[in-house]
């Protein structure tokens, strides 16, 4: 017995030993970074570093662009995403069930994937002459990432095992319920990591929304986030900046609570 | 287990944060003292030979003078003594004896000691212990065997001679291709060229020691400082300004430490007991050369380089004081990045008040407070009140020391004016813009009234690119689209013609009509020598000033090194004449030119700009067609309120 734990205490020992790079590698690039951006969120400036606790995010939560800014981010995830996922899910069906033309431009999909963004904004500024609206951004976003989200999806749809249909055929399930007892639950998980995939790629967005308008200050209906941080940032304003990132932070780690939360309900 | 595991990961953490940096406050107490006064100018004008006794009197002689003048170290004249001729090439004094050499005679006293030959000619004497050095040209030299390493100046054929006090014995000293000779105390150095490079080398009784290579700019005087391993001369820099210079002949390093110096003379720079003394003839106008003389510790130094940080849009490299200021410039975004890590790998930044981020760096950005380092609240109250204002925050620190100011105003030549009946005095600028367009308008060909749009049209916006909130909305800025839109499209203003394309006008000390001061400041057009030239301001109100910044950085890895440079630097600016950077009259030429450049710098106020985005480029647009007056303004004043508010 005792030897058995003692084997036990070496194995675990060799198995913390060999995370340890990865964890220092974490610790070092993101964690202590991050509690040093959250240290400047809560100084009045770089030289003098007094402690003015919450009054900048106070202020940054007054203040009327990052609630803009704030606005249109989440719009851009519920509008943008939904319609994503929508789109990749019928088509992956429509790739999973076979219908043979479609099949045949299946790359299509993945090519947003590896075109060159400058490239692809040229493209779109030739072809969306009035940006009054933001739907420009949306249609760029959704084009960009359907690749991603149709290999996921497809893929979740074919590691189905076909058996299991079968099975359920036998036992009398007809078209609904074998997709709404079946594949649905079989599938929920992928879903759910391919819309969290999407919304943390929505916050990239920021690179091609500014080469399209090519400005820093676009138009209201665009101004997202990521446009108030680098903004912060060119005006050397840290103190803005850090409050903004760590509430940016604390947003995406409260939608992926809320996904996980939500998941595990499902789950259930 | 997992409960200590998680301590113990915390505890981890917490220390690794503590070491990466988040370090105290910097130590004011740190700040070190300098006197930053050794700097002066001796009284006496039209200085042709000098030189400096033991006890640190200055003795000196006129051009076509022999009357032998001695100064005090304080510069007061305590007497003076008779030349036995008024054509004298150089002086030295030993023993209260003084020494005088011609183009080929050299007399001690009264008493001639040496002769050189009708077609020699004498450059140079140095006492050294009991011996007398004298370079001289022998019109004999055989020119062609000695080695070309400059294609502007080589061996003319000089030698040097060696005369004993004893006996008056002479002997020739051994060396290769003499070109300079330099004396500290009692050591004599001689500069020479060989093979492919200049060399130094000190000279033993008839015999040169030991040589060190130097670099092929061959200097007009030089100097040993004192050690073997630093030599001053100088040399034309990058931006065609003469400038002492000192440089380390084994690693070729150059400090520059006093513009505007030319020593033409080989006997033009000497030094005792730690102090240099130097013949400018270039300071000064109308070949009132004078004795200048700087302090050897204040500026010789075995110092670091100081690291500037600037953009790829701006740059300035202000006076070295002693010490090598080296440049790196990064793009915008890597220069915010710099500045927000606090960077240790840079030491001070230039920024300019025409870029976007100056006032941000001001309000948010991190430097090092000034207050406290030694000259440099004297400096900026001796500035003008708008640069005052301009380097200190609302909590009344000093973040920034100001380097160079510069005032648009109209620079006019009113013989010419008068002749073609017009006259800028009392236009504004849009006036003037409208009638030197109708000059232009009715002969296509003159190019002698030249404002640049790319220079004017931001001097028409200035109120507008300072970023006050609704400055869009009023009607004001509509006429001024309105004016911009007709008055500035023909072609004069649809090309930018600068200053620069028209050397002619302001190189000739005369100007043809009329040019734009925008970004020359006006020491570099003198005209006060044409009594003809005016200045006037073309702005209603104050004047906008465009000013250029030195921050430091507080994580500088060599801060006092660099606070020690601050100071020297607020020394050195001001003891500047003609500078406009300063509010004291009486440090200015008395030319009307001048004195009205004077007002015109006095009533300023300095510009923080706007970036180009949020106005100038909407503008451009507008001009070209291809943006209404209606979506102009919608569109930047929406950029101006993100900008102002976000």
């Amino acid at each position: 017995m005792k030897a058995k734990l003692k084997k036990r205490l070496k194995w675990n020992t060799k198995c913390k030993l060999c995370l340890l790079p990865s964890l220092l590698g974490t610790a070092i690039f993101f964690v202590i970074p991050y509690l040093r951006v959250l240290y400047y969120s809560l100084i009045d400036n770089q030289f003098h570093r007094n402690f003015v606790w919450f009054d900048n995010y106070i202020k940054t939560l007054t203040n009327e662009y990052f609630l803009l800014s704030l606005k249109n981010s989440l719009l851009l995830i519920v509008i943008a995403v939904s319609v994503l996922m929508a789109l990749a899910l019928v088509i992956s069906l429509a790739l999973s069930y076979g219908i043979k033309w479609l099949r045949k431009t299946r790359f299509a999909f993945v090519l947003p994937m590896v075109i060159p963004t400058a490239s692809i904004v040229l493209i779109w500024r030739s072809v969306f002459i009035d940006s009054s609206t933001a739907l420009p951004i949306y249609l760029l976003f959704i084009w960009k990432n359907i690749g991603i989200c149709v290999v996921l999806l497809t893929a979740a749809f074919t590691s189905i095992e076909r058996s299991v249909f079968e099975a359920a055929r036998l036992d009398g399930a007809n078209s609904f319920v074998l997709h709404t007892k079946i594949t649905i639950p079989m599938i929920v998980p992928t879903v759910f990591f391919t819309a969290l995939l999407s919304i943390v790629n929505s916050f990239k967005i920021f690179k091609e929304s500014y080469l399209f308008y090519g400005t820093n200050y676009p138009p209201d209906h665009s101004y997202t986030l990521q446009y108030y941080m680098n903004n912060n940032f060119l005006k050397l304003d840290y103190q803005s900046l850090a409050t903004s990132a760590v509430l940016t932070s604390i947003l995406v780690f409260g939608i992926v609570m809320v996904g996980i939360f939500i998941q595990r309900r499902f789950d259930r | 287990m997992k409960k200590t595991y998680l301590k113990f990961t915390v505890l981890m953490l917490a220390s690794l944060l503590f070491f990466s940096g988040c370090s105290g406050k910097i130590d004011s107490e740190e700040i070190p003292t300098h006197d930053w006064s050794g700097y002066f100018v001796y009284p006496m004008e039209d200085v042709n030979s000098f030189d400096v006794d033991d006890e640190g009197n200055l003795y000196a002689a006129a051009f076509n003078s022999d009357i032998l003048k001695v100064y005090d170290p304080y510069g007061a004249e305590i007497g003076e003594k008779t030349l036995p001729t008024p054509y004298h090439t150089a002086v030295a004094v030993k023993n209260g004896e003084v020494f005088t050499l011609t183009a080929n005679e050299l007399y001690r006293n009264e008493e001639k000691i040496y002769s050189l030959s009708f077609e020699d000619n004498a450059k140079d004497i140095r006492i050294v212990g009991e011996n007398i050095y004298l370079l001289y040209i022998d019109a004999a030299a055989d020119l062609s065997q000695a080695p070309m390493i400059n294609p502007f100046r080589g061996w003319n054929g000089e030698k040097i001679v060696r005369i004993q006090f004893s006996d008056l014995s002479v002997s020739e000293v051994e060396c290769e291709y003499p070109m300079l000779i330099s004396s500290n105390n009692d050591e004599l150095w001689v500069y020479g060229i060989n093979g492919d490079c200049g060399y130094i080398a000190p000279i033993r009784g008839d015999k040169a020691g030991e040589s060190i290579p130097t670099g092929d700019d061959i200097p007009e005087s030089f100097l040993m400082s004192g050690s073997a391993e630093k030599y001053l001369f100088t040399e034309v820099t990058e931006d065609s300004t003469l400038t002492l210079c000192m440089t380390d002949p084994v690693t070729g390093q150059t400090n520059e430490l006093m513009p505007n110096v030319a020593i033409l003379d080989a006997d033009g720079i000497k030094a005792r007991d730690g102090y240099i003394y130097y013949l400018n003839r270039y300071a000064y106008a109308e070949n009132l050369n004078k004795i200048e003389r700087i302090r050897q510790d204040d500026y010789i130094k075995d110092n670091v380089p100081v690291k500037l940080l600037a953009t790829e849009w701006f740059s300035y490299i202000p006076f070295g004081c002693g010490r090598t200021v080296v440049e790196s410039r990064l793009s915008n975004e890597e220069f915010a990045l710099a500045v927000l890590s606090r960077d240790h790998g840079f030491d001070a930044c230039v920024l300019s008040s025409s870029q976007d981020f100056s006032q941000n760096f001001r309000d948010h950005g991190s430097f090092y407070v000034l207050n406290d380092v030694p000259g440099v609240a004297e400096y900026v109250e001796r500035c003008f009140p708008a640069l005052r204002e301009a380097v200190t925050n609302t909590e009344g620190e000093i973040w920034a020391l100001p380097l160079s100011m510069n005032v648009p105003c109209a620079i006019y030549n009113t013989e010419n004016c008068r002749v073609v009946s017009f006259s800028p005095n009392g236009l504004t600028l849009e006036e003037l813009i409208a009638e030197a367009g109708g000059l232009f308008a009715s002969d296509p060909s003159r190019r002698d009234i030249c404002i640049s749009a790319n220079a004017a049209i931001p001097l028409l916006l200035r109120y507008e690119l300072s970023g006050k909130a609704d400055a869009l909305s009023d009607g004001e800025f509509t006429e001024k689209m309105n004016f911009i839109k007709t008055q500035m499209s023909n072609e004069l203003f649809g090309i930018d013609i600068s200053l620069e394309a028209n050397n002619n006008i302001h190189f000739d000390f005369g100007i043809n009509m009329l040019t734009m001061l925008v970004d020359d400041k006006p020491t570099q057009l003198d005209f006060s020598v044409n009594s003809n030239i005016r200045a006037v301001d073309v702005f209603e109100g104050t004047n906008p000033a465009e000013c250029v910044f030195l921050c430091v950085n507080p994580s500088s890895d060599n801060l006092s090194a660099t606070l020690e440079y601050i100071t020297a630097l607020c020394g050195y600016l001001s003891s500047k004449t003609n500078d406009f950077m300063l509010d004291d009259k009486s440090l200015y030429s008395d030319s009307e030119y001048i004195s009205e450049l004077f007002e015109i710098y006095r009533d300023t106020e300095v510009f923080f700009r706007i970036p180009d985005e949020i106005l100038l480029e909407p503008v451009k647009q507008y001009r070209e067609g291809a943006l209404s007056l209606d979506d102009l303004i919608i569109e930047s004043d929406r950029k101006l309120s993100a900008y102002l508010n976000e």
